[in-house]
């Protein structure tokens, strides 16, 4: 009994050997069978290369360290903004209308100047109707930007008092040392960040190819 | 009863005896005599004959009007499935020495290395991008170079076969599916050892971009 068992066993496995291809050890055949041969050479191919990919550097899979930290969420398909470090707010509504009632035409430099502005050589000292206001123009602007509550005039050095509150200290016209170093810091990385993109991605000229001159 | 038994038992054993057998080892040995018939003329079969396969007169046509195949291809190399970059296959086993032809598809990304008419070699390639594109043509080798070094680029180039004098060469490179070239064809480097140690001046290089039609009428599977 356990012979015929064994026997039945056996014949069971022959018969798969013959029809499976798993167990006759060709399944190849059986593939080669159902598909031709230049299906198969064309299924080599990893496929078209896509342009767009060469262009991508890494690929960012998740949020970034900054955005888990501070819990922000991640732009919804709208191109990312870096905003400088400096933020200047929009002038004052006043400074614009002074700015637009200011007549087309060229003005004689005999003429009294008709607002606030300042006349030719007279650069630094405001006009009477400005000393105690806030001042006038763009803030941060290139020119010497009296503080309010200043008189600035001769014979009072420059002893100035605490400014108001609530009134905006004025912007130092040449940049801070701190402000230098970013600023070549932040040469330094962009020059770093194209050199290893030349690296990455390929650039040139679409006239000749040329890989190294012969 | 019992002797039936034990019959059944020794036929289950010859059939699988005699399967494995058919499979393992009478498939393995070159059959010397063995020939294909490949436009209208028979083709001799190679002795690596386990490795390769054999077009149709009709599909060889199509992929030759398709630029998928140069004329007078023989025989392909056996491969399973999509290769990837870096992949390579090599067989020149029972391949006659002479004169290679190198067919190389920038549409499907792919280098074949023909002797012959039987293909010897074939890998997933890198090319030139879209600013600095691979040039197509027919080019023969004008000068290898083993340890080459760019020096516009500071990027080494091994086993470099350059096929113009602007530059362009075939040689061996780092492999991507995002890396292109400046107008060069990249080749796993021991791939590009193999071809450099096989190829001589003079041998020629096709580069070419087959026809999409071509290849979505070739993938149809066969008889449909």
């Amino acid at each position: 009994m356990r012979v015929g068992a064994a026997a039945l066993a056996l014949l069971l496995l022959a018969t798969m050997s013959m029809t499976i291809p798993a167990f006759n050890g060709d399944g190849g055949s059986v593939y080669a069978q159902t598909t031709d041969a230049l299906s198969r050479f064309i299924g080599r191919s990893p496929g078209e290369r896509d342009e767009t990919d060469l262009l991508k550097g890494k690929v960012r899979k998740g949020p970034s360290l900054a955005d888990r930290l501070f819990g922000r969420r991640m732009n919804g398909g709208e191109p990312e903004q870096r905003a400088l470090g400096k933020i200047f707010d929009t002038p004052p509504e006043e400074s614009i209308k002074e700015i637009t009632q200011v007549p087309p035409g060229p003005v004689a430099l005999s003429d009294p100047i008709p607002s606030g502005l300042l006349p030719l050589g007279d650069v630094g000292t405001p006009p009477a109707a400005t000393v105690g206001g806030p001042p006038l123009g763009f803030p941060g602007g290139i020119g010497t930007v009296v503080p309010p509550g200043t008189t600035a005039g001769p014979g009072d050095p420059g002893v100035s008092p605490p400014p108001a509150p609530g009134v905006d200290t004025p912007v130092a016209a040449i940049p801070e040392p701190a402000t230098w170093a970013m600023m070549l810091i932040g040469f330094g990385i962009c020059g770093a960040a194209l050199r290893r993109r030349r690296r990455l991605i390929t650039e040139g000229l679409p006239s000749v190819a040329r890989c190294e001159p012969a | 009863m019992r002797a039936g038994l034990i019959g059944a038992l020794l036929i289950a054993v010859a059939v699988i005896a005699g399967g494995f057998i058919g499979n393992h080892i009478i498939a393995a040995v070159p059959s010397e005599d063995a020939a294909h018939l490949v436009n209208g003329e028979r083709v001799q079969a190679v002795s690596a004959d386990n490795v390769r396969e054999y077009l149709t007169p009709a599909q060889l046509d199509t992929a030759i009007r398709g630029g998928l195949l140069p004329a007078g291809t023989k025989s392909l190399l056996k491969t399973d499935g999509k290769m990837q970059h870096g992949q390579y296959e090599w067989h020149d086993d029972g391949v006659p020495p002479g004169k290679l032809t190198i067919w190389v598809d920038l549409r499907t990304q792919l280098i074949s290395v023909f002797r012959g008419g039987h293909e010897i070699g074939t890998s997933v390639i890198v090319y030139g991008a879209e600013t600095m594109q691979s040039p197509i043509g027919r080019f023969p080798i004008l000068s290898k170079h083993r340890d080459y070094h760019s020096r516009a680029y500071d990027a080494p180039m091994p086993y470099s076969m350059f096929l113009t004098t602007t530059g362009v060469a075939l040689h061996g490179s780092p492999m991507s599916s995002r890396r292109a070239t400046h107008g060069c064809v990249g080749l796993p480097v021991q791939f590009a050892r193999l071809v450099f140690n096989s190829a001589k001046l003079g041998d020629e290089v096709r580069i070419v971009r087959s026809e999409t039609k071509a290849i979505s009428a070739g993938a149809q599977p066969a008889g449909s």
